[in-house]
């Protein structure tokens, strides 16, 4: 990841960088360019200067030959072979335009005269191919070389009329030459005459040593462009001057191009400065832009990071001299704003209820163990809107939820601090104690009624008080306690509970009783034993049942009554196994008592969760089998109150038991809220009268009552009933006297083990 | 017929005709036939200046006969020659009167002007000779010893302007008529003044 700092000071750098560095670039090829060309047009010019040059120079030799060749004294002195006075002509025309050569030459190339040593007298002239071509042409003109100098020669025809002899002057191409060339052209010229095979002169105005580079270099191209080193800068044009079979001479000039790079130099020296200036001031600025840009960004991110942590109550200062950089601080102050607003209605959301603004039951356990945290005296009241569910029923959840609004208003009127902890419950504590007095008047006060949407609707508000901190030491079992406490509340008359250790004894010792139950029934079930009560059929006065009832002996709590600990399984779902257990103990007991010779039918009680489960008749007629026992050996006993809780199904489940063959009765009649039409309709045989109403019998008259009017429509309806809890043989007479057919009860014995019981039966078989 | 019977000292009337080398005549050439002269002839030669020209531009006369040279020109004429035979210059002005000038040598004497670049003219100078020159048909007639042996010379032979070549067996017919062929420069290689034209 790249900053951006240095991302702006890069591109300005180089951004100018690279631009000076094209402009130079640019410039410097330009101008080099630009030398270049102008060194090539100074060339040609040279080259045309020297052209010229050569031009007149042959133009005067021709005039001179002209004149010497139109002198009739010179005619007459070569017709007349008067040699001294053709020299003194020669030599007088000569000296005239300071001819370096002339001479006279016979037809057959024989020099004549001459006035320089280079040609002597009668020697023959070379190149003769140039004699030859003179005679032809009436003359000709021509380079040749003699001891290695270089002459530039016009030979021309004396006629005399006709020809008669070859005059010949010339200049020689030497350094003077040359070097008014130079002067002319600014240039060097470097003279080169070579014959076929060999080189035979070379003169230049330039030094000895760039000669020896020339000779090296000869094309007509520029020399390498090194404009750093000066010496070597030179631009050379090379051009055949004349060519013959016998000689070539060739110019080349040269120009040293060193002053024109000096310039260039200079002048690149100069942007290349200014570059490096410009590049240094870009520097500075990009730093200073780069800095200017980034710090406000800088600055916002340390704010946003401050917002981060959630500290939202600081404010950019929103003065920046760039727009966008002000929008950027504006649109961040609006963010913070929103989110500290967003984030105190999560924060109210977090710790109210919605519907009754009070708050909720995550922010009272904090507050609640703050208290307790700090051992702070302070009273909690819980208040529980008993009958809301039928409210909700009743008025629809519409009004339901305008009454615990309405609820929740009062409760908050008491001052304090107030929370709803779950659907119907409330909780306070007050401002300052509550004595036991007001809170009547409090309960008083929401007892009335809420009008709501035109409704009237009566409440029943339980109570419940706890007390920091004597009630709730440690905030575990806070809301335990609570629980307990209202729970029992509710179960109250006045609807109001003060927290007492022992509703939490009973509440723990009610768990104790589960876990050790659950433990039990699959670790060690033989804490469980059987107790067997015998049922006597008055008319014969014989034992032929007995009822089981189970006997729990738990190494913990001891001896658990059934009263206690049933209810409990029933509710922990634990009755099923325990039934079973009744069930196949009491088949084992049968056949052991059948080994004695003992028939006797047992009577099992069954909760409605027994009758409404497949695998409790399953496991009887299993287990009836296996042990070849009939279904008369067993009976079913099923609690009034347990029938009426679904009448319908419970029909449904005892019907099945019926089809097996079992005999059915309905236990505890009388005292749970039955009714008389589903009576008929329950396929049982017996019904057995509750022992509330026989336990005193012999002395209430009312109890003596009902009696005989339970056995009486017992009867009617075709059942057989049995009086439990008979005590004493008063009250055993009177259900004699009223027809009833089996008693039950510690008259006759209390519920005895299998091994007592089978004593005491053998014994009291031949009394009875 | 002729020839058969005539002894060499035998005269007869010859027609030569010159022709080139392609056959073309020439005028303006001289055939001499050598022969014993015994008297030169008196008559006075005259070789004119007319039209900055030599006029006749080839002449042929015998050894001592006197030559001489009026200006019939309007303009002044510097008539030289160095030919061996006679080397003279006459300055002439206009219309002036001339001394004639003795031949008294054998050869070819080339007349040129030294005003005058292109004057050029030519004296064949015979020596017992009997010399006639071609007209504009190449012919000659001579009256002379019959022979087979001619000289001829033309300024535009192949072999040099002052030289005369002789030429054998040359047959003439019975009429006496023969046909000489030189061989004459072809008009390139005749020199050409043009070199100086060049630089104009």
């Amino acid at each position: 990841m790249s900053k951006l700092y240095q991302r702006i000071f890069l591109l300005c750098t180089s951004l100018l960088f690279c631009t000076s560095l094209v402009v130079l670039v640019f410039v410097w090829v330009a101008t080099r360019d630009h030398a270049k060309q102008q060194a090539s047009r100074d060339m040609a010019v040279a080259k045309e200067v020297l052209k010229s040059v050569l031009d007149s120079s042959e133009k005067q030799l021709l005039s001179t030959a002209e004149v010497l060749t139109a002198d009739f004294g010179f005619k007459q002195s070569i017709a007349s072979a008067d040699r001294e006075t053709v020299k003194s002509v020669l030599r007088n025309h000569g000296e005239r335009i300071n001819a370096d050569l002339m001479a006279v030459l016979s037809l057959e190339g024989h020099i004549v005269a001459s006035t320089s040593t280079v040609l002597s007298a009668n020697t023959l002239f070379t190149p003769q191919s140039l004699v030859t071509l003179a005679l032809n042409n009436d003359g000709a003109i021509a380079f040749v070389q003699y001891e290695e100098r270089l002459f530039q020669v016009l030979l021309l025809t004396v006629k005399a009329p006709t020809t008669i002899a070859v005059a010949l002057v010339g200049f020689e191409i030497g350094h003077d030459f040359i070097d008014e060339l130079k002067n002319i052209s600014k240039l060097d010229v470097t003279l080169l005459a070579n014959t076929e095979n060999t080189h035979i002169l070379s003169i230049s105005t330039l030094p000895d040593d760039r000669q020896k580079k020339l000779f090296i270099h000869q094309e007509n191209k520029l020399l390498q462009l090194d404009t750093l080193k000066a010496e070597d800068n030179i631009l050379i044009k090379q051009f055949s001057l004349f060519e013959s079979k016998d000689l070539k001479v060739s110019v080349v000039l040269t120009k040293n191009l060193s002053s024109v790079f000096a310039e260039l130099i200079s002048l690149q020296k100069n942007i290349a400065l200014i570059t490096l200036v410009a590049i240094t001031f870009a520097f500075f600025l990009a730093v200073m832009l780069s800095k200017r840009l980034t710090k406000p960004l800088y600055t916002l991110s340390v704010f946003a990071k401050d917002v981060a942590k959630g500290n939202y109550d600081k404010n950019i200062a929103e003065l920046d001299s760039f727009e966008e950089v002000n929008d950027l601080s504006v649109s961040f102050n609006k963010m913070c704003k929103s989110i500290r607003e967003r984030e105190s209605e999560i924060q109210y959301q977090a710790d109210h209820d919605l519907l009754t603004q009070l708050h909720n039951r995550f922010w009272a356990s904090v507050f609640l163990k703050d208290i307790i945290d700090q051992g702070k005296p302070e009273q909690l009241f819980v208040f529980n809107a008993t009958n809301l569910r039928s409210i909700n029923d009743l008025f629809g959840y519409h009004n339901g939820d305008a009454y615990l609004k309405s609820l929740a208003l009062r409760i908050q009127n008491l001052g304090g601090v107030s929370a709803r902890v779950n659907g119907s419950e409330l909780l306070w504590v007050p401002q300052r104690p509550v004595v036991y007095d007001e809170i009547h008047i409090i309960q008083h006060q929401l007892h009335r009624p809420h009008h709501i949407d035109g409704h009237i609707i009566h409440t029943k508000i339980a109570v419940a008080q706890l007390n920091f901190p004597e009630d709730i030491d440690h905030f575990d079992t806070l809301f335990r306690r609570l629980n307990i406490t209202i729970d029992q509340a509710k179960q109250e008359p006045n609807l109001f509970k003060r927290y007492d250790p022992v509703l939490e004894e009973t509440y723990l010792k009610r768990l104790k009783i589960i876990t050790e139950l659950k433990r039990a029934l699959t670790e060690s079930p033989s804490e469980f034993t059987l107790n067997y009560q015998p049922k006597m059929q008055l008319l014969c006065g014989e034992v032929k049942e007995a009822e089981a009832l189970i006997r729990w002996q738990n190494p913990v709590l001891g001896p658990v009554f059934p009263d206690d600990f049933i209810p409990l399984a029933e509710q922990a779902g634990l009755i099923g196994t325990i039934t079973q257990l009744v069930i196949k103990q009491t088949i084992k007991d049968i056949t052991r008592w059948q080994q004695q010779g003992i028939e006797l039918r047992v009577a099992i009680n069954l909760s409605m969760q027994d009758i409404l489960d497949d695998d409790v008749l399953k496991v009887t007629l299993d287990c009836l089998s296996k042990a070849n026992l009939s279904a008369e050996s067993l009976t079913f006993e099923i609690t009034e109150g347990e029938v009426m809780r679904d009448p319908q199904k419970v029909i449904v489940c005892l019907n099945k038991f019926r089809t097996h063959g079992f005999s059915l009765a309905i236990d505890d009649f009388g005292t749970g809220y039955s009714s008389l039409a589903y009576l008929n309709n329950l396929p049982v045989q017996v019904l057995k009268i509750d022992k509330c109403f026989v336990l005193q019998l012999d002395t209430q008259k009312s109890d003596q009552q009902i009696v005989e009017v339970t056995i009486a429509l017992a009867h009617r309806l075709g059942l057989e009933v049995v009086a439990e809890g008979v005590e004493t043989s008063e009250s055993m007479a009177y259900l004699k006297k009223w027809q009833c057919d089996w008693i039950q009860g510690y008259h006759l014995a209390k519920p005895m083990s299998f091994d007592i019981f089978t004593d005491w039966f053998i014994q009291n078989k031949e009394t009875l | 017929m002729v020839m058969l019977f005539c002894p060499v000292f035998c005269f007869g009337e010859i027609r030569i005709r010159v022709v080139d080398q392609h056959n073309m005549p020439v005028d303006n050439a001289v055939i001499s036939v050598k022969a014993d002269v015994d008297h030169v002839p008196a008559n006075k030669v005259v070789i004119d200046q007319v039209g900055k020209q030599f006029v006749p531009k080839t002449s042929a006369i015998h050894k001592g006969q006197y030559v001489s040279f009026p200006n019939s020109d309007n303009t002044r004429h510097h008539v030289y020659s160095f030919s061996k035979p006679k080397v003279f210059e006459i300055r002439l002005y206009s219309g002036s009167p001339s001394e004639p000038i003795l031949f008294d040598q054998p050869g070819i004497v080339i007349l040129g002007c030294n005003i005058h670049d292109n004057m050029v003219g030519y004296i064949y100078v015979a020596d017992n000779e009997i010399y006639g020159l071609s007209d504009k048909k190449g012919e000659v007639r001579l009256h002379a010893p019959v022979t087979d042996s001619f000289f001829v010379w033309h300024p535009n032979m192949l072999s040099g302007d002052h030289q005369r070549q002789r030429m054998t067996g040359i047959e003439l017919s019975e009429t006496g008529e023969g046909v000489v062929q030189i061989e004459l420069k072809s008009p390139t290689e005749l020199p050409k003044r043009h070199f100086g034209s060049k630089f104009n």
